[in-house]
């Protein structure tokens, strides 16, 4: 009974009426901090997402990047925090994503209720930078997922849930604001099994695995059930994408390859679009290999 | 014939790195037979490819296996390959000093850059994350992955987050570099750094801090037996750094002020140890070794305590190699005392360089060296895995540093359970060395042995006191009676416990933590302390400032703790404290010096009126209006009229700063003087002089009329030029007819320069000044000089360079060699460079090579230290560098370009950006100030602070023979900067008219006076340390003689007597102050003198036209 009102609650969340659903040719692009950029490594999200999106064509992006604030403080490089929302901005402009999934706070949090003002400000130029950019017909807001306090002398987590709380709350109201899907992750992952996350804050293999079909969920969409070596036969191909891509969109020697010493390696960076055709085979095999499962399945 | 490839024009790209053509064999049994060892000391081939390849870190684990990451990837990854560089653990099984057995850990990593293994698995630096990898069965294998830490940078892939050790207290360590920048979310918050530094990560807590910040690429760290750390840089130049708590080093982002290293004028070192324990020489025992990579060999260090800091000695090297390939990267100490060092096995090395997919860069070998001393047995291998906790106690006394760390880390891993033992074990030790690992067993435990650390706090040992401070530092909160104990700390005797007294104050920002921390201020200062001192007075602004100014904190007595938090500060705060104790005449010297600064940098408007009033013709006190008004843009609120006064004077000091404060503040009755001045007809050319800097300064339609009319008219030469020059501060376009008049005409005389750089300020004047030289013809020299200033200005006006060329019938500059000539080129400097030929075309004073670049201890710091340039870059680069320096700019060297709202641009190397000001290094090494409040635009600029086209003046062959010399330096032979303590650094006497007149009645004795109008200029010996009779200037005497005199002071502060060893003392007289030391006619001597002096205590002179050879001094320290 609980686990239903809880459902019911979630899926009061979501400002918008009509369900959501994906469509053909989508491409979804995730944007956050550690959060977003660690579940590249385990592919569950992105599973769970296109499994859930059955036979439709759904390609993922994930533009995650550890320590990221709506600012996008983490992704500047050698000028101020605006360049890193610019590189933002490029990256998003070069995908052209149809939705965008979008997740902040968890580091904001840790400033306490006195930041929270300044926080929704720059979410909201944040999602207005994102429309212009992009033009994308959905963009949906997660909340971060809570804190766990693990064994000591790890740190008590508690008052930074009763930040992220706050934050939550605060999504939520700009969400709405916005007529935006909201996906409440806090509330989701709230009283689940305990030790999912590496450090209290993050999660590894076995956290992003339970806290996947939760997003589907939390979005309105229905978790799609296979068996494990199914699930994660689709999985790992997806985590080879990731691979590429990140090694694309966020290469290693930037600042030889496209930055102040360009003289030196510029030259290199035309290799770059050679990942273009690897992942768009990627893709395909993905694709396939998605129908086949899923045909098997049912 | 002059150098005719400089002015080819060619189409055809630079293809490769042609100078590398002589790949060494990579025979191992060849690379063996080429190291040069020393007496006593063995080598053997422990581990080689292909059962390793391209080693980047190693570390010991606690059963005495070797682990090393190793990257074939670097230095970037080919679209669509498997990230898969290894973990490798090595295994010596049956003791014979080779390895024989190798199992990959791992093989999934992507440039991998550090490994240690500890918490019963393995952390490893994967490139944008830290990984904690773990095998489970028991296969070596590993087969659980976590990642720790993520958000590491990877702008450079040999900057990524890189070299782990495990501290004394059971902590991670880590360090990143200069383009590397790092979020890290971590359940205490987020942690953020910008640029080098070093980490710190305790993983029961997950807690990661910065411990330090800056340096260039540091790849060594180090702690030594009491828990100091220390490292070494990649690409630094300063030897051994002592890294403490808050610590910035040089390019640390935005820093306004760094600490430098202990030895300035190494070459770049790369890894880091301490030589320690039975099997090596006791002589050894203690020095810390690092690898020159780039010069194929190892270097030591002997470290002893020098205030809060130390003093590093370099010794003869450990062993080098003539092996182009042997690239020492990482050196550790073994589980049988041998010293082990990782050869990354490269004739390439780093990627800025050269292309990432150069053929010639090798990816698959790599060895690991061990090095051991003939007749000295080695360590016998002890059980620490699965050993009795009892006996792993017993390890924590061990003379072998390997046992006492791995007893300890074994320790950790067991946990709490061994905490009885430890404590039991802990009672029964007398011994303070004893005490000190037991105390790090507790903190590598993860808890705080309260009444230990008390008692360290208390020893007699300055070391084991700081020692327990660092533990203070980490675990404050847990410690009740730490207040007192910092309290006390700060009043310590010795230097360096009241440097981590201050650093623990940092940790504990409070109402006392400022007030406390200033206290240091009542013993012997030095640089360490100063800046930890000024680091916590700006970090704790909240706490003490507040209390300040509501007069809580009145600083009472204690003004000079006031004086230093005010200038530490620089912000606006109440100054009557200060004023009381200048006005009383209370300060004196540099406190009165210091208090006149401090009310420039931080004083209100009252402030300065309050200054100028006391005095309007201390030139101390004008200066800080000076600087208050350009920086500040901030001027006293009353009184300016008094600047008449000083317009009086007639001291030239006095004058000229008035001159400027006047236009500065256009102070309406300053004017008309200010006029006469200018127009005056006088002997001294200083009135006019200031006249015109302080009307420029005025500024408007008079101004720029009068200096029109001037321009024009004035039938003096420099008064003409003075004037078109000031014009074109104010109106470029009307000054550019007369300044080109003024260049045809010119010879290359300062003020050509000076007169070009006042047009390229911006882009207006520049191009005003292109216009009117259309049609125009310059002499060759003069177009030359145009288009080099030109050229190294943050934005390169094309159009003037355009019309300097035209002007100037210049041929475009070739800056690329064609492939086949610059084969021909490499050819020529292999097989006919003269290097010693070389070293003198480097020093011609025309090349201008020495004002910028040091090459050991003597030289310019505005471009890179080429001690060991030979050591690493290829002959092409070297040719490429100098023709076309756009090219090639190493990092940590590149300008920045200022622009302020006036549309100016300021270039040059940033020295230091603070809230008001930045500051940066100009091509000729003096310091440009900028107001922040000006500033609309600062950007890291593409263009080289070197300018294009310096060897243009010269003939082939001399510059065949400048190539062959840069080759040669940092190699192994003449050109090596050897470890001898050589006078390096003189001051040579410029001519002056009194040693004519007067010689012949003193004698050389008239070079030793203190006499006030010579001029002395700096001047570097050459590579070998000898500074040649016939550079220095030639000052007359009577008949045909000539002399050359330096001056030179002791270099250290030692207490001993010194003893100066000269070549050749023929024809040359030697002076302490102005009492003359009798020397033999001729060959060598020693002469024994007292310690201390300043740098010019003695004052050497030697006939240079009949003495052929060069002065050479040592100064050896008498033991």
């Amino acid at each position: 009974m609980l686990q239903l009102l809880c459902f019911a609650l979630l899926l009061s969340c979501l400002a918008r009426a009509e369900e959501f659903s994906f469509r053909e040719g989508d491409t979804v692009v995730f944007i956050g901090n550690t959060f977003v950029e660690r579940a590249q490594q385990f592919g569950y999200l992105e599973t769970e997402l296109a499994l859930a999106a059955g036979v439709t064509e759904v390609r993922f992006r994930n533009l995650g990047w550890s320590g990221d604030t709506v600012f996008g403080t983490a992704r500047s490089y050698f000028g101020p925090p605006k360049e890193g929302f610019d590189r933002l901005k490029n990256d998003l402009t070069a995908i052209k994503p149809t939705v965008v999934m979008v997740c902040y706070g968890a580091v904001a949090a840790f400033e306490g209720e006195k930041k929270k003002d300044e926080f929704i400000a720059g979410y909201g130029l944040l999602l207005d930078m994102i429309q212009g950019a992009t033009g994308a017909r959905e963009v949906i807001l997660l909340s971060p997922p809570p804190a766990e306090t693990l064994p000591a002398p790890m740190p008590k987590m508690a008052e930074q849930n009763g930040r992220l709380k706050i934050y939550r709350n605060a999504i939520r109201e700009l969400a709405a604001k916005r007529r935006l899907r909201f996906a409440d992750l806090f509330e989701a992952m709230s009283g689940s099994s305990e030790g999912l996350t590496e450090n209290g804050l993050h999660f590894g293999e076995k956290g992003y695995a339970v806290v996947a079909p939760k997003l589907v969920e939390a979005m309105g969409l229905k978790a799609v059930s296979l068996k494990s070596e199914q699930r994660d036969g689709l999985r790992e191909k997806i985590m080879e994408k990731n691979k590429l891509f990140f090694q694309q969109w966020r290469p290693s020697n930037e600042t030889y390859l496209r930055l102040f010493r360009k003289h030196e390696q510029g030259q290199n960076a035309k290799e770059l679009d050679e990942f273009d055709a690897i992942i768009v085979s990627r893709e395909a095999e993905i694709m396939e290999l998605k129908s086949r499962v899923m045909e098997v399945a049912q | 014939m002059k150098l005719t490839v400089f002015f080819l024009i060619t189409t055809i790209a630079l293809q490769a790195q042609n100078g590398l053509r002589d790949i060494p064999d990579p025979d191992p049994g060849k690379q063996e037979a080429s190291f040069n060892l020393p007496e006593g000391m063995e080598i053997n081939l422990f581990a080689s490819d292909p059962m390793i390849s391209k080693p980047v870190q190693m570390n010991w684990d606690s059963e005495g296996r070797l682990w090393l990451v190793s990257s074939g990837m670097y230095p970037h990854i080919v679209p669509g390959a498997e990230e898969n560089d290894q973990l490798l653990v090595l295994e010596d099984t049956n003791g014979d000093g080779v390895a024989d057995k190798r199992t990959v850990f791992a093989d999934d990593l992507h440039i991998p850059t550090a490994v240690l293994p500890m918490d019963g698995g393995v952390y490893v630096a994967n490139s944008t994350e830290i990984l904690f990898l773990k095998d489970t069965d028991g296969d070596l294998v590993a087969d659980e992955r976590r990642v720790v830490l993520s958000g590491f940078g990877t702008e450079d892939t040999h900057h990524l987050v890189h070299t782990f050790s495990q501290g004394p207290d059971g902590m991670l360590y880590f360090l990143q570099s200069i383009y590397i920048h790092s979020h890290l979310e971590t359940p205490h918050g987020v942690r953020r750094l910008m640029g080098g530094g070093v980490w710190h990560f305790r993983p029961e807590t997950q807690q990661a801090e910065v411990l330090s910040k800056g340096l260039v690429n540091p790849w060594g760290f180090v702690f030594d037996d009491y828990g100091q750390s220390f490292a070494t840089d990649g690409a630094g130049g300063d030897g051994i750094n002592f890294i403490f708590p808050r610590a910035v080093g040089v390019t640390s982002p935005g820093a306004k002020r760094v600490i430098r290293g202990l030895n300035p004028g190494q070459p770049k070192l790369c890894g880091l140890e301490i030589l320690s324990g039975s099997h090596v020489p006791e002589s050894l025992r203690g020095v810390m070794i690092a690898p020159d990579f780039r010069g194929h060999r190892i270097n030591s260090y002997e470290l002893s305590p020098k205030g809060s800091s130390y003093q590093s000695t370099q010794l003869e090297g450990f062993l080098s190699s003539a092996h182009r390939a042997f690239r020492p990267i990482d050196v550790k100490m073994g589980p049988d005392g041998a010293v082990y060092i990782a050869d990354w096995y490269n004739p390439i090395i780093q990627h800025g360089e050269v292309d990432f997919r150069d053929k010639r860069r090798d990816h698959q070998r790599g060895r690991i060296w061990r090095v051991t001393f003939k007749d000295r047995p080695l360590v016998k291998k002890v059980k620490i895995v699965g050993a009795e906790t009892e006996a792993l106690l017993a390890l924590l006394t061990s003379t072998e540093r390997f046992q006492r760390d791995f007893a300890k880390q074994e320790l950790r891993q067991r946990g709490q359970e061994v905490l009885p033992a430890l404590r039991a074990w802990t009672a029964k030790q007398v011994n303070e060395s004893a005490l000190v690992e037991a105390m790090w067993t507790f903190q590598s435990l993860n808890v705080t042995p309260v009444e230990l650390v008390e008692k360290l706090a208390n020893s007699s040992d300055p070391r084991f006191r700081a020692a327990a401070l660092r533990v203070v530092y980490h675990r404050h909160h847990e410690i009740p009676k730490v207040d007192q104990m910092i309290e006390k700390a700060v009043g310590d005797e010795n230097a360096q416990v009241r440097l981590w007294a201050v650093s623990c104050l940092a940790q504990r920002p409070g109402k006392t933590s400022v007030p406390f921390a200033l206290r240091v201020l009542d013993q012997p200062m030095d640089e360490t302390l100063d800046f930890a001192l000024w680091s916590i007075v700006r970090e704790h602004e909240r706490e003490w400032v507040p209390l300040f100014e509501s007069g809580e904190l009145t600083f009472k007595g204690k003004l000079k703790h006031l004086l230093f938090a005010i200038a530490a500060l620089e912000k606006p705060l109440k100054l009557d404290g200060v004023f009381v104790g200048l006005e009383d005449g209370n300060l004196k010297g540099e406190e009165r010096a210091g208090a006149i600064s401090t009310i420039a940098k931080v004083g209100s408007a009252q402030d300065l009126s309050r200054l100028f009033s006391l005095s309007s013709t201390d030139v101390a006190i004008l200066d800080a209006l000076l600087e208050a008004k350009q920086i500040r843009k901030l001027e006293p609120h009353q009184g300016k009229e008094k600047i008449l006064v000083p317009l009086q004077s007639l001291r030239e000091e006095v004058f000229l700063r008035a001159a400027v404060l006047a236009g500065m503040w256009k102070e309406r009755a300053a004017f008309e003087p200010l006029k006469a001045a200018f127009l005056q007809d006088s002997n001294a050319r200083y009135p006019r002089r200031g006249g015109a800097e302080g009307l420029r300064n005025f500024g408007g339609a008079e101004v720029i009329a009068l200096f029109e009319k001037v321009a024009s008219e004035s039938p003096t030469g420099y008064v003409r030029v003075m004037a078109i020059k000031e014009l074109a501060y104010l109106d470029p376009s009307r000054a550019a007819k007369g300044a080109v008049e003024i260049l045809q005409k010119s010879e290359l005389s300062s003020d050509a320069g000076q007169l070009l750089d006042v047009f390229l300020r911006n882009g207006k004047s520049s191009s005003a000044l292109a216009k009117a030289l259309e049609g125009k013809a310059l002499p060759r020299k003069i177009a030359i000089l145009g288009v080099q200033k030109a050229g190294t200005t943050g934005k390169p006006p094309q159009d003037l360079i355009k019309a300097f060329e035209k002007a100037g019938d210049l041929k475009p500059m070739a800056q690329q060699l064609g492939a086949a000539e610059m084969q021909a080129m490499v050819a020529r400097v292999q097989g006919e460079g003269d290097p010693r030929k070389g070293e003198r075309v480097y020093r011609k004073a025309e090349l201008q090579c020495m004002v910028c670049h040091a090459i050991g201890v003597s030289g310019g710091v505005v471009g890179p230290n080429l001690v060991s340039i030979g050591g690493s870059a290829p002959i092409d680069y070297l040719v490429t560098s100098l023709l076309n320096p756009n090219d090639k700019i190493k990092e940590g060297y590149h300008t920045t370009l200022v622009t302020t709202r006036d549309g100016n641009s300021h270039t040059g190397g940033l020295v230091s950006e603070g809230d008001q000001e930045i500051t940066l290094r100009d091509s000729a090494g003096g310091f440009i100030k900028i107001a922040k409040a000006d500033v609309k635009s600062k950007i890291v600029s593409p263009v080289s602070m070197m300018p294009p086209g310096l060897t243009a003046s010269l003939r082939e062959d001399e510059f065949v023979d400048l190539v062959r010399f840069l080759s040669e330096l940092g190699k192994d032979g003449e050109f090596q900067v050897s470890s001898r303590p050589l006078v390096r650094n003189w001051k040579v006497l410029q001519p002056h008219a009194r040693t004519r007149d007067l010689i012949g009645h003193m004698g050389p004795k008239i070079f030793a006076e203190r006499f006030a109008g010579y001029q002395w200029a700096p001047m570097g010996s050459m590579v070998s340390g000898a500074l040649p009779a016939d550079e220095m200037p030639k000052v007359l005497g009577r008949g045909k003689n000539r002399y050359g005199v330096a001056r030179f002071g002791l270099d250290g502060d030692g207490e001993g007597p010194v003893i100066l060893k000269i070549n050749e003392t023929q024809l040359m007289h030697l002076f302490d102050g102005e009492k003359e030391i009798p020397l033999p006619k001729k060959g060598a001597a020693s002469i024994e003198v007292p310690a201390g002096g300043d740098d010019e205590r003695f004052t050497v002179s030697v006939n240079s036209v009949y003495r052929s050879a060069p002065v050479l001094i040592e100064l050896v320290e008498k033991k």
